[in-house]
């Protein structure tokens, strides 16, 4: 669409309108302009000549790096730069002063109009020798720049960094000289007070710097020593003495002393008058504590029990304490000057020379263990130890020695030594014996043990045995002697000397039996045989049972006196016990060894019978299935025969009935009254036989075939049966499911054949004028369903309980009650089909209640 | 090396927004505030899913359109200014002022402060200009307030209202000249485009040079119901005196011209070292969505003539100027503007390689 003329004249009318006023205005704002620049101009014009008065200098650039503007004292800077005069106005500040390029004045300026930043810095400007603070302002105009001559500030400062530097230099190497020297150093004023102390100083007497500094000299002073020092100050002061050393005690901050050889002299003022202390410790406790040391050590040596000797390496005795004196019984008079070897015994005679050489190669001796003689002859252990004696300039000049009498603790050792002998031998003979059963072997044991236990050269051990046919007889082990040694000579007999020991009267020990009274009575040896072996110490102990019967006995001789102490007879005897609980062992063992056996040997003959007995029951069990397989055949085969039997008799029964009804519809009249009743007796007589024929094909058809099972709604079932059922309705009947009916495994046309029989049988079997009432519910039981239907009809005496569910088990006769006397074997057959059972529970006159038991559904 | 890219401004406002104007018969009735907020929180989401850098309102609550939304409802104008003819037929109708002193009503930094707080991507602010409005004082002289008068009254509330952009955070602020085709059109001499110009640049000059960088100016045929009020007029009637214009971007329709090379090469010639022309790629009257493909073809074209280091992209105009235009989708709207962010990648890498 166009706009209409006038529309568009009126529109263009107002836009020129317009237009001139716009023309107007930007007279007016450029008029502004004008007068804004020339303000502009005035103004820098007032800057340049303040610019060109001030003692600094100033240039401006332009974006493109030329110089637009230098006051005086800018170009003075630039030309003293310039070899060539001229004016720098226009010209590029990069071409003209190349060599600032790559410079931090370079690096600077482009910061500043890169970052829109001012930037200052300090440089000194190497052509014109002088130091400018520079500062560079960026504007959209390029950048200005201002020069501040600070050379003459640099120049002083430098002037002062010097002086500064060398007078921390020496006040650092005093300060160093102060605190590293290896003495400790301290100034403290005239009253005492610490001004300076060095590390040293500080280390010595366990203080920092700040807590000496807050003390006084008298404050660090052992007590015992105020007072002299308290006399050395005065007469220092009073100008005396120049200076004082002396040694005196510190108390450090631990409360521990510290020994200090302290000197002590004034620092003087300009007018010679005293202004301070100086003060130089130096810390000599350890030298102290080393004369304190040895004075000590001079005592310990004297009071020693150890003899303690030094000697020259030629064996001269130089020192013999008295514990020395006391040990060997020589005096210190005796012994130095002599040499040491009269102390040496026979086969030690160059122990020392040997003990020197080593010494003199360097070596230590601790503990040498060796032998000397004393003055009175005893042979002395003792123990050496020997350590080189060196001179100050290290140079070995003799040894000390120290020896220790030992003899106890040898004879301890040796003592210690049998008894951890004795102590192995019987822990091994009572491990070795308590491990053994065989009876050869543990008086074997024994015997070793004890010979060795005792000390004997030789060591018998006689005991009796009872064989397995009750024969007592005589063995005997030895240890020590080969086995020839005695075999000739038979066994001991129970002589005076030996019988004791066979009749368990206890030990015989005596210290030299051909001395004994008792030796030697017995003919016809009187003695010991010609070829025995020699015995004159002797030893003998009986092995006695628990129950106290004499095993045996164990025999030991040396051909030496005195041999055997009291001591091995006590072990020989404890050894004795053991074995003797070792040997009833064996025979007990023996004994249940021959009972295992004889076990062993009635199990396995109870095994035979009790294979004979399994085989036997294997072969009846097998005669059993075989009969039970052969009865079910017999009894499906009748089932089945009964079948056909009961179905085949029902055809000509029909015919009867037929012809019967026949008879009576077409002949009655030509019957007489007797004729008809006997015609409707066959009748009856063939109604009932059928009904007979129904249950029992209804049994067989329950007893045969195959019953797939399922479950089942046995509430459904009830009530269908309820139902259909014309003696179980409601005016002839009060039937009534009194809890919830579950499901259960079974065949439906069972279950309803089995509740049938059931519930018509409840029903048909009421006292008369009792009108029926069953009470149908479910219970669990071990599992089962239990189904159950209480009447109230006559009941079942208990005589009669086991053959109503029977064929034809009936209790009342067919007058009293109708029926075949089937429906309850029905009623059995269908729940034992179903895997389930039948029951009832009753008394007579009090209803029944009949029960099925069936598997549950789920 | 990046080419920027960024909106004009205006996205359809949604159909119920709409319905419910026209229903109240006021766009300015409290009743609406809901609606228009809920416009512009769903317009910044899914500009913002474009992927654009730079992202607008949408320009939701300018009541009635880009042009009178400053003066709407001021109780000194009568709603018989001049008409705007489009060229598919409707005219718009401008107010027209009846007393003095002028002054804007609402100023578009108040938009700018609201969106600001459903986004964390830059917002461009469009303006109208000041020869927009100047056509608000009639023929005849209002007694008591002269045309000068109300010229510098004009400079001052437009130079108030972009400054308080620019102190919003504004990432641009572009200033609409949708006229200065329509004064070539009333003046074909050029005299009345030059005073629109000029008018302009009075108003510009009162921004430093790092603020000028800040300020736009957009110009094209006037997008209203996808047609345009002077489409029939020549740009080489128009650019270069547009970029005399003191602003350092230039945000030019170019999408819809039937011979872009003439228009590329005119801008070529007339564009300043310190100008950035935003060339239109993206054609907003017509319905068919521009594939980034021909995007990037339409931006490789015009690298052939513009300096990278100068140009950017945009779309040619906003896509619904007007409140009640409902000729583009919603849709359809940020799926082109989609295909101008992805084009513009195109560009970009395609550029990259060579």
């Amino acid at each position: 669409m166009q706009l209409d003329d006038h529309e568009e004249k009126l529109l263009r009318s107002v836009a020129l309108q317009n237009a001139r006023a716009v023309l107007i205005a930007r007279e007016k704002a450029e008029r502004e302009l004008l007068s804004a620049k020339e303000a502009l101009n005035i103004s820098n014009q007032q800057v340049t000549n303040i610019l060109e008065r001030i003692s600094d200098g100033f240039v401006a650039l332009d974006p493109k790096w030329r110089f637009t503007y230098l006051n005086q004292k800018g170009a003075e800077i630039f030309r003293r730069f310039q070899k060539q005069q001229g004016s720098l106005l226009g010209k590029n500040l990069w071409e003209e002063f190349p060599e600032i390029k790559g410079t931090e004045i370079e690096a600077n300026y482009r910061r500043a109009v890169q970052d829109q930043v001012t930037v200052e810095f300090e440089t000194l400007l190497a052509p014109l020798e002088a130091w400018y603070i520079i500062r560079a302002y960026p504007s959209a105009n390029g950048l200005s720049i201002y020069f501040l001559d600070i050379s003459r500030r640099k120049r002083t400062e430098a002037e002062r960094n010097r002086t500064e530097i060398a007078l921390r230099a020496s006040e650092q190497h005093f300060r160093a000289a102060f605190n590293q020297a290896a003495v400790g150093m301290a100034v403290a004023a005239l009253d005492g007070r610490f001004e300076e102390v060095n590390d040293r100083f500080c280390e010595i007497l366990g203080f920092s710097r700040e807590e000496l500094l807050s003390q006084t000299f008298t404050d660090i002073t052992f007590e015992k020593d105020r007072a002299a020092t308290a006399e050395n100050v005065h007469q220092l002061l009073a100008g005396e003495i120049k200076d004082y050393t002396y040694e005196k005690r510190f108390v450090r901050k631990d409360g521990s002393i510290v020994w200090g050889l302290t000197s002590v002299t004034l620092l003087m003022g300009e007018a010679g008058k005293p202004e301070r202390f100086i003060g130089v410790i130096d810390d000599i406790t350890l030298r102290k504590n080393a004369e304190e040391l040895r004075s000590r050590l001079a005592a310990v040596v004297e009071s020693s029990d150890d003899a303690i000797l030094s000697m020259t390496f030629d064996t001269i005795v130089t020192t013999w304490n008295k514990g020395a004196e006391r040990m060997f019984g020589y005096s210190a008079a005796e012994m130095i000057g002599q040499s040491i070897e009269r102390l040496l015994p026979k086969g030690h005679e160059d122990e020392e020379t040997k003990i020197l050489n080593r010494i003199s190669q360097g070596e230590r001796i601790e503990d040498y263990e060796t032998v000397r003689t004393a003055k009175d002859g005893r042979t002395l252990d003792v123990s050496l130890s020997v350590s080189p004696i060196r001179d100050a300039t290290g140079t070995l000049t003799g040894v000390s020695k120290i020896s220790r009498d030992i003899t106890g603790r040898k004879r301890a050792e040796q003592a210690l030594r049998e008894e951890s002998r004795v102590l192995e031998i019987l822990n091994e003979t009572g491990k070795a014996i308590a491990s053994q059963l065989d009876l050869e072997k543990i008086v074997q044991i024994v015997t070793d043990s004890a010979t060795r236990l005792s000390g004997a050269q030789f060591g018998a051990f006689f005991y009796n045995v009872i064989n397995q046919d009750g024969e007592a007889f005589m063995l005997y082990s030895l240890s020590g002697a080969p086995r020839e040694a005695f075999e000739k000579f038979g066994h001991p007999r129970a002589t005076e000397l030996f019988g004791p020991t066979f009749r368990g009267e206890g030990p015989v020990r005596i210290a030299d039996v051909t001395k004994d009274p008792r030796y030697g009575k017995m003919a016809p040896h009187h003695g010991m045989p010609k070829g025995h072996l020699p015995v004159c110490s002797y030893l003998a102990v009986p092995v006695i049972s628990r129950s106290g019967i004499v095993i045996g006995g164990l025999f030991f001789g040396h051909p030496e006196p005195n041999i055997f102490t009291e001591r091995a007879e006590r072990l020989v005897t404890g050894v004795a016990a053991q074995a003797a609980v070792a040997i009833d062992n064996a025979r007990l063992y023996d004994a249940a060894q021959h009972e295992i056996s004889r076990r062993k040997q009635i199990e396995v003959e109870l095994r035979s019978v009790q294979d004979q007995l399994r085989s036997h029951a294997e072969n009846l069990e097998t005669l059993v299935t075989e009969r039970t397989s052969k009865l079910r055949e017999t009894i499906g085969e009748l089932e089945a025969f009964s079948y056909s039997v009961s179905h085949d008799m029902r055809s000509p029964l029909r015919a009867m009935q037929g012809y019967a009804d026949a008879l009576l519809d077409e002949y009655a009249q030509k019957l007489d009254e007797t004729g008809q009743d006997y015609l409707n007796r066959i009748k009856r007589a063939a109604g009932r036989m059928d009904l007979l024929i129904q249950d029992v094909l209804a049994y067989s058809r329950v007893a045969q075939g195959d019953v797939p099972l399922k479950a089942v709604q046995l509430e459904s079932v009830i009530r269908d049966v309820i139902q259909n059922y014309p003696s179980l309705q409601p005016d002839r009947a009060r039937i009534t499911i009194v809890t919830e009916l579950p499901s259960v495994i079974g065949h439906e046309a069972y279950l309803t054949q089995a509740v049938s029989n059931i519930l018509t049988n409840g029903v048909k079997f009421v006292a008369r004028g009792v009108f029926p009432e069953i009470s149908i519910g479910a219970s669990r039981e071990n599992g089962l369903v239990r189904v159950y239907f209480q009447d109230n009809g006559v009941g079942i005496a208990p005589e009669h309980r086991h053959r109503i569910f029977q064929i034809f088990g009936r209790v009342y006769s067919e007058k009293q009650y109708e029926g075949t006397g089937i429906g309850l074997a029905i009623a059995k057959k269908a729940a034992e089909r179903m895997g389930g059972s039948i029951g009832v529970s009753s008394e007579f006159g009090r209803g029944s209640c009949f029960y099925l038991l069936l598997k549950p559904a789920s | 090396m990046t080419i920027p890219t960024e909106p004009i401004g205006s996205i359809p406002r949604p159909a119920r927004l709409i319905e419910e104007i026209a229903a109240t018969g006021d766009h300015a009735d409290p009743r609406l505030d809901s609606l228009y907020d809920e416009a512009i929180r769903d317009t910044l989401t899914r500009f913002e899913a474009t992927g654009s850098p730079v992202i607008t309102d949408g320009e939701q609550r300018k009541y009635h359109n880009f042009w009178t939304y400053s003066v709407d409802g001021l109780e000194n104008t009568a709603p018989d200014g001049f008409k705007i003819p489009f060229a598919a037929g409707h005219v718009r109708r401008m107010p027209r002022l009846t007393k003095g002193p002028f002054r804007y009503r609402m100023r578009a930094d108040s938009f700018l402060e609201f969106a600001a707080r459903y986004t964390k991507v830059p917002l461009k602010q469009a303006v109208i200009s000041p020869s927009a409005l100047s056509l608000m004082y009639p023929a005849d002289d209002i007694p008591g307030y002269s045309r000068q008068e109300f010229i510098e009254d004009l400079l001052s509330e437009h130079e108030s209202e972009i400054r308080r952009c620019l102190d919003r955070g504004a990432h641009k602020v572009q200033i609409d000249f949708t006229e200065g085709r329509l004064a070539v059109k009333l003046d074909p001499s050029g005299n009345l485009l030059n005073s629109f110009i000029a008018l302009n640049n009075l108003a510009l000059s009162r921004f430093s040079e790092a603020e000028r960088q800040r300020i736009g100016v957009h110009t094209c045929p006037g997008g209203d119901r996808d047609s345009t009020h002077s489409a029939d007029v020549d740009y080489a009637d128009l650019l270069p005196s547009l970029f005399e214009l003191r602003a350092g971007n230039f945000y030019i329709a170019l999408a819809g011209e039937k011979d872009r090379k003439r228009v590329l090469e005119m801008i070529r010639q007339h564009l300043k070292p310190d100008q950035r022309a935003f060339i239109g790629v993206i054609s907003t009257i017509d319905p068919h969505v521009d594939t980034a493909e021909e995007v990037r073809d339409r931006i490789l074209e015009a690298a052939e003539y513009i300096p990278l280091n100068q140009l950017g992209t945009t779309d040619d105009c906003g896509f619904s100027p007007f409140s009640d235009d409902t000729s583009t989708s919603r849709d359809t709207a940020f799926a082109k503007i989609r295909a101008r962010v992805e084009g513009t990648k195109l560009a970009e890498q395609e550029l990259n390689r060579r």
